[in-house]
């Protein structure tokens, strides 16, 4: 009896302690690894990290370079990125927020890269880094799978007159809850196969919309520009479940095309 | 049945004028000047233990032997007052209007003890939750008038349950009893038992109730109105030291099973468990009739729709509320009641419905609210003349409400309203006059001020639907508390056969609380017209009178008549909703031979005034006609009590105004009912 009581105790102690002393949570614990790969010239290692495989829309990844053999983790480089899709016919590169990075944190260097498309059979991504180190500069080259997500997290449309196509990326709620969340949405057109600009100055209206309840919800914010493509609103959530947001876009208050995201949570 | 309503006409005009041996009188007016303050004693209906006599000496007016009627439902008795109608939802658990205020309006108490509903659709008044077999006393004030038992603005209902009794002839004594209703096929069961020792006493009980779906006047069935309860209770008093008094008492409650035909859900369960430790010293020092209680009680909520045809989508929504309380009171020197009170309240209420393929959704239509209520309050009668007395009340209170849940706040922040926390202090207070005029008239006058707290549905609900006026509600958090001043008039007259007690009342509302339709926000219902907010209007008031009548027709026959009629307004002069129309009762009661026969009309008026902004519609008025015959047997070491009757003998189709949904009440029931009453007697 008195074992099974101090057991008792034990526990509640042990218990009530772990509750007590919730670490602080490091951001990069929870990311995954995309790839690894070595430098065309074999002295380098990268290492490609993200909070989830790879999908159809805005990224996140954090890069880390070492140094093959000795480990040693090379945080002053300067990295640049160019996403390429091999289609066999033709190649072509997609958005991203920036593709020079010259700072890492803790020892990571991060890209945003919106991929348009998922690999297939035919087509294939790879992400091209090229790190200068020191006065050296060293070509990365990796292969990397990109899915379509569950639910769309990019929509592509174009303006009235066919001329102009727009990639309005979802990038947030990453993590949607019941109440006021922020939304967030980059914006890219494509000039041409490896040029691909963000594009400021829309304006957007927003409706958040529970199709299986038939209502949506009050007071959310329509994003506005932020610049470098993105733009930032709000978004209100009265219930959990599944929800449609509606984004309709306007360049001089003339409409260009809607977009429309499902959130399930 | 509607004997019983003749029972409580009676007893308000005749409290206490019963028969008791004096040992059990002498403990009952022990009992009585713990839990009713003579002042307030004219609002008191005393339920327990009354003997019918069969002498002819004894053969007074209203002796009508309350044992008998147990099995009447707790609605049944409350409805009998003048003053109060029911809101039906169904067969089961309908809310109580004090002179068409709901139960926002008026506090609930049991012994003294907090108990809140756990459901956001009011399916579970308090009154639910108990037995009128349980019940000694219904203390009741309509308007904030009894400031020891609650702030308010609309009055107070407090059940007084029976205790363990010390007796000193009865060792053991109890009843059994069995009743049958024919047009819901509906059997219930009672028993209990009192044992009485020499420091101990002890009181056990239990009642079920099971009823299939009612049959509306014409015969047609109400499907999903059928219900199942059962109801316990077990409390043990140990005296000590001759003049002071411990109880423990328990009272668990299980509703099963409980159809609400005007509501889209039913209920899976209502379960409500409340413990207690009560102490009472005659004297301690200075004070007198010292109690003191300490308590705690849950209620768990279940509403239900996996038993409804086409459902569009799966939901389920629990609720729960769970009261801690304390409260002490006391007589101090002068004269002056004294009370002083805390209880904190945690209700929290969800909604999860479940779509086709999709991922659940979920919110809390009860964020998980704590509220903290510290009261005092004061009451003293003071003799200004030989005929004139002034009663007078104060009782302020703080109250302080939290929302508890990261979700909650959540949902709050969606519309911008802060007051997540906040507090309010409420004042009431009151003053009233009697004047014995002459030997046959008293006057009376009251004027009182009230304030009450928005509830937390008003406060904290989320998108609540109310089946009513088709709309989803919304609290506030910023809402003000609401305030009322009352002006009433009283006047009894008591000559020879006859005597008549008529009150007439005014309410003027200032921040009454009511919800406003707000185009901005989408109902989350999809069968919902919009969203209300709740909000505080102006002014509103209501304003109208009862009266009873009673007269001796001869030694064996006596007559009762009782009307009620308030009629409410909002600031712009418009209807209130859900008032009840004009309604009279009329009883004989005839004694033939060893029976007891009582015809009773109930006619209730067309209520025209309806609010549009509620989207009522008008009411027709009807007229209802029940008998009821009572017989009691004595037998060795007890008796057997049968009544048998008819309710709703034209089979009418009608609903009351109040009611939910659009649903008839019931038609034409026959009932038997027996009782058996045991007794062991000490050698």
């Amino acid at each position: 009896m008195k074992t099974l009581l101090y057991l008792g105790v034990f526990t509640t102690l042990m218990f009530s302690c772990k509750k007590d002393s919730d670490p602080v949570l490091d951001p990069d614990d929870n990311l995954i690894e995309i790839a690894k790969s070595n430098s065309v010239d074999g002295l380098y290692q990268i290492k490609i990290l993200s909070g989830e495989a790879l999908y159809v829309g805005y990224n996140t990844l954090k890069v880390e370079l070492k140094k093959v053999g000795s480990g040693e983790v090379i945080s002053n480089a300067s990295v640049s990125l160019v996403p390429m899709m091999d289609m066999g016919t033709m190649m072509h590169s997609c958005p991203i927020e920036s593709n020079l990075v010259e700072t890492s944190e803790n020892n990571k260097y991060t890209f945003r890269p919106t991929f348009v498309m998922p690999s297939t059979d035919m087509a294939s991504w790879a992400l091209n880094f090229t790190a200068v180190i020191g006065n050296e500069s060293t070509l990365f080259k990796v292969p990397i799978e990109v899915k379509e997500p569950e639910e769309p997290k990019l929509v592509m449309f174009e303006d009235i007159d066919n001329s102009k196509k727009y990639f309005i990326a979802l990038t947030e709620p990453a993590s949607p809850s019941i109440g006021v969340n922020d939304i967030k949405v980059a914006v890219y057109t494509k000039k041409s196969m490896m040029e691909w600009p963000a594009v400021d100055g829309l304006s957007f209206t927003i409706e958040p919309w529970m199709p299986s309840m038939d209502h949506g919800s009050p007071n959310n914010v329509a994003p506005v520009s932020m610049g470098a493509g993105l733009y930032q609103g709000e978004v209100n959530f009265t219930m959990s479940g599944e929800w449609e947001i509606k984004l309709e876009a306007f360049e001089n208050e003339n409409k260009i095309g809607e977009a429309m995201y499902t959130i399930s949570f | 049945m509607k004997v019983l309503q003749l029972f409580c006409a009676v007893l308000l005009l005749h409290h206490g004028a019963y028969a008791q041996t004096e040992n059990e009188l002498a403990y009952k007016a022990w009992l009585d000047s713990m839990q009713n303050p003579n002042y307030i004693m004219e609002n008191t209906l005393v339920l327990d233990d009354l003997y019918f006599v069969h002498t002819k000496e004894n053969d007074q007016f209203g002796l009508v032997n309350f044992n008998k009627n147990n099995l009447a439902d707790t609605d049944k008795t409350l409805s009998c007052i003048p003053g109060i109608a029911l809101i039906k939802r169904g067969n089961f658990g309908s809310e109580p209007m004090l002179r068409g205020m709901g139960s926002e309006r008026y506090t609930v108490t049991i012994d003294g003890m907090r108990l809140f509903g756990a459901c956001t659709d009011k399916m579970d008044p308090p009154s639910s939750y108990i037995e009128p077999n349980n019940l000694s006393t219904l203390n009741y004030s309509l308007g904030s008038e009894d400031v020891l038992n609650s702030s308010g603005t609309g009055g107070c209902v407090n059940f007084g349950l029976k205790s363990p009794v010390f007796n000193a002839q009865d060792r053991f004594s109890g009843r059994a009893g069995l009743k049958y209703n024919s047009n819901f096929n509906g059997f219930d069961q009672l028993l209990d038992a009192n044992v009485s020792l020499a420091k101990y006493a002890l009181r056990g009980s239990f009642v079920h109730r099971k009823a299939q779906n009612y049959h509306i006047g014409g015969g047609e069935e109400v499907p999903y109105s059928q219900f199942e309860k059962l109801n316990y209770s077990l409390s043990i008093s140990r005296l000590i030291q001759g003049n002071s008094l411990l109880t423990l008492s328990f009272l668990g409650d299980d509703g099963l099973n409980i159809g609400y035909p005007a509501l889209a859900m039913d209920v899976g369960y209502a379960k409500a468990k409340l413990f207690g430790i009560g102490y009472y010293k005659a004297q301690w020092g200075i004070f007198k009739e010292v109690e003191t209680k300490i308590y705690y009680n849950a209620v768990d909520h279940a509403m239900d729709d996996t038993k409804r045809a086409n459902v569009a989508m799966h939901m389920d929504m629990p609720g729960s509320s769970k009261t801690t309380g304390a409260f002490i009171k006391a007589e101090l020197p002068g004269g002056i009641k004294a009370k002083a009170e805390y209880y904190n309240n945690f209700s929290k209420a969800e909604m999860t419905m479940y779509p086709e393929g999709e991922a659940p959704m979920y919110l809390q239509t009860w964020p998980e609210v704590n509220r903290q209520h510290v009261g005092v309050a004061l009451d003293k009668v003071t003799k200004i003349a030989e005929e004139i007395n002034l009663q007078t009340g104060v009782r302020t209170e703080w109250v302080g409400s939290q929302i508890g849940s990261a979700i909650g706040q959540q949902q709050l922040s969606i519309f911008q309203a802060s007051g997540g926390h906040n507090a309010h202090v409420l004042l009431n207070a009151n003053t009233k006059v009697n004047i014995q005029a002459s030997t046959k008239t008293k006057l009376s006058y009251r004027l009182s001020y009230g304030e009450r707290m928005p509830t937390i549905s008003e406060q904290y609900g989320y998108f609540l639907f109310n089946v009513l006026d088709g709309y989803d509600y919304l609290g506030a958090p910023g809402i003000n508390k609401e305030k009322v001043v009352q002006n009433e008039l009283g006047w009894q007259y008591q000559h020879n056969h006859i005597r008549w007690e008529m009150n007439i009342f005014h309410y003027a509302f200032w921040d009454y609380i009511l919800g406003a339709s707000n185009g901005a926000i989408d109902p989350i219902t999809p069968a919902a017209s919009g969203v209300k907010v709740y909000s505080n209007i102006d002014r509103a008031s209501s304003m109208g009178g009862e009266l009873s009548i009673m007269a001796n027709l001869s030694k064996k026959s006596h007559v009762m008549l009782s009307g009620t009629y308030v009629v409410g307004k909002d600031h712009l002069f418009h209807p209130l909703p859900q008032i009840p129309p004009l309604k009279i009762n009329a009883q004989l009661q005839q004694r033939v031979k060893r029976f007891l026969i009582v015809p009773e009309v109930n006619y209730s008026h067309a209520q025209l005034k309806v609010s549009a902004q509620f989207k009522e519609q008008s009411t027709a008025g009807y007229v209802l006609f029940n008998l009821g015959v009572h017989h009691s047997v004595p037998i060795k070491n007890g008796s057997i009590d049968l009544v048998a009757g008819v309710e709703n003998i034209a089979d009418t189709k009608y609903r009351a105004h109040s009611d939910l949904g659009n649903i008839m009440r019931v038609g034409r029931n026959f009932y038997l009912n027996f009782i058996w009453n045991f007794k062991s007697i000490r050698p």
